[in-house]
């Protein structure tokens, strides 16, 4: 019997490896210390992740509070119209971030669905940050969705009812166990959310337009830089590479500390 | 442990009629979950009650109903003649509401809490510091008081099952729902939590409803015996009233090995 299949498929995995490591290697080592301090203390660059940081914060509030109780409901007993929910907050993931940009345009758009009653209110989005904000919630909250309710299905009905039987409402016995033991699953599924957010791009542009301290956040202020300063989109792209890790390992030491709870 | 206050103790129709005591358990309830429908009609006026049956008869449903689980119960349920669920009065206490200690299968710990503050979250006490003080004798009592400060993922199948059965107990209930509380366990265990379990099942002022396929449950705790099959619950009686060759298959190879 030979080897040479495993070796072969050993191999192949390693390139794979290699091809997704390459270019955020490629990326960090093209940038000096000097260089990246530099460009990232620009007013530009701290406008935008200002921007960001606000924009982010606000969409994560908005997912994880409308998200969690739909998260919580699709992690019990099935019902007839979950496949039909679970369809609509998987679209999101699937469709193009272009797709997404037209389709809000379409309908909050001046001329769009609702753009002529939400102006009529003096609710005009698009190009606000309010834009920003709704793109980041549209492709961030289908991940916190599906993986906050990965996370509860590991709350059986037999731990609820014993935490019943053991004097706690049904609300308490929320709070008290269904939230703490899926709560490194949440923490993974906030930061998945907000990782997306983060890094939203091609809606954003195009429902919310690229406009310096309104709506420029920065994966746009990367694009922005990207034929006046190279240094600059290069310095962005590192710290987005930085967080991203640092997010990654903390979403690693979840699963692996306490409860050894592991979520999807 | 005090007994908690309003819980258990004879019902309003005790206090009237004093040498009729109402029986232990009344059930006339029709259950339905998921596929499958179960009637029960059974009186138990002295414990414990042991269901046997083949697996998804619905023992493990009438245990849940009994808690007040998310099952549909039509009918009545009275312990102690103090009614828990009458549907056609609208009536269902919620599982906070009745006096019930339900030990699932596997035992269904809360993974986030240690062995202490599992059981602690049932002692029916406003201090943390008391609930602990309680909790850590019920644990001494079950011979796990080593055990405290362990997680469940820490603890052995029959180590588990004893800290779970501390946790059941800790509001000292009317009724105790054990669901194949020897199944799964080490047989250098099962033998301890057999015998533990037959002191705790005879407790006077409590009822135990045990789910068991393993007819040594049978002979150390000497139970009344139902028959859960065929979407219904047949009382059998005591252990010595059981016919000597069952008709039922599935009795008959139940009790196999007391004839053998």
């Amino acid at each position: 019997m030979s080897r040479a299949p495993e070796r072969l498929a050993d191999l192949a995995g390693g390139l794979l490896l290699l091809v997704l490591l390459l270019p955020a290697t490629g990326l960090v080592l093209g940038t000096s210390l000097t260089e990246l301090g530099e460009a990232l203390l620009l007013p530009s660059t701290l406008q935008a992740l200002a921007l960001s940081l606000r924009t982010t914060a606000l969409a994560l509030a908005i997912t994880v509070l409308l998200g969690t109780p739909l998260a919580w409901t699709l992690s019990r007993r099935p019902q007839p119209w979950h496949p039909v929910a679970l369809t609509v907050v998987e679209l999101p993931v699937v469709l193009p971030p272009a797709v997404l940009g037209v389709a809000l345009l379409e309908t909050f758009g001046r001329s769009g669905l609702l753009g002529g009653l939400l102006a009529a209110l003096g609710l005009g989005l698009p190009f606000t940050s309010g834009a920003v904000v709704l793109a980041q919630v549209v492709v961030g909250a289908p991940l916190y969705v599906l993986t906050a309710s990965a996370a509860f299905r590991v709350v059986d009905e037999d731990l609820l009812l014993v935490a019943r039987t053991l004097g706690a409402s049904a609300h308490a016995a929320w709070l008290k166990v269904a939230l703490p033991v899926a709560l490194p699953g949440l923490l993974s599924a906030m930061a998945l959310a907000w990782a997306r957010a983060l890094g939203e791009f091609g809606a954003t542009l195009m429902f919310a337009g690229n406009l310096p301290g309104s709506t420029q956040t920065l994966p746009l202020a990367i694009y922005g830089a990207l034929e006046r300063d190279m240094a600059q989109a290069r310095a962005i792209s590192v710290l987005l590479v930085f967080v991203a890790v640092v997010l990654l390992l903390g979403m690693r030491g979840l699963r692996w500390g306490r409860g050894g709870l592991r979520v999807a | 442990m005090s007994p908690e206050p309003g819980a258990p103790g004879p019902g309003p129709s005790a206090a009237a009629a004093p040498e009729a005591q109402p029986p232990e358990l009344s059930l006339d309830v029709r259950l339905r979950a998921g596929g499958f429908e179960l009637e029960a009609r059974v009186l138990v006026s002295e414990g414990p009650l042991v269901l046997v049956g083949p697996n998804g008869g619905g023992k493990t449903s009438l245990l849940r109903a009994l808690a007040g689980g998310d099952i549909e119960v039509e009918g009545r349920i009275a312990v102690r003649g103090l009614p828990w669920v009458d549907s056609a009065a609208g009536l269902s206490l919620p599982p906070e509401a009745r006096s019930v200690g339900y030990l699932p299968q596997g035992g269904s710990l809360f993974p986030h809490l240690d062995a202490l503050d599992n059981v602690a979250f049932g002692v029916p006490e406003a201090r943390a510091e008391t609930r602990r003080t309680r909790a850590r004798l019920l644990l001494e009592e079950l011979g796990v008081g080593e055990l405290a400060r362990r997680r469940p993922r820490r603890l052995s199948g029959g180590e588990r099952q004893r800290v779970a059965l501390a946790r059941a107990l800790a509001r000292s209930p009317a009724l105790l729902l054990l669901d194949e509380p020897t199944t799964s366990l080490d047989v250098s265990v099962r033998r301890g939590v057999r015998s533990l379990l037959g002191r705790e099942l005879r407790v006077p002022g409590r009822l135990g409803v045990v789910v068991t396929h393993d007819v040594r449950d049978l002979v150390a705790w000497d139970p009344v015996v139902a028959l859960v099959d065929d979407g219904q619950v047949r009382l059998l009686g005591r252990l010595d009233a059981l016919p000597a060759e069952p008709e039922h298959p599935f009795l008959a190879e139940l009790l196999a090995p007391l004839r053998g």
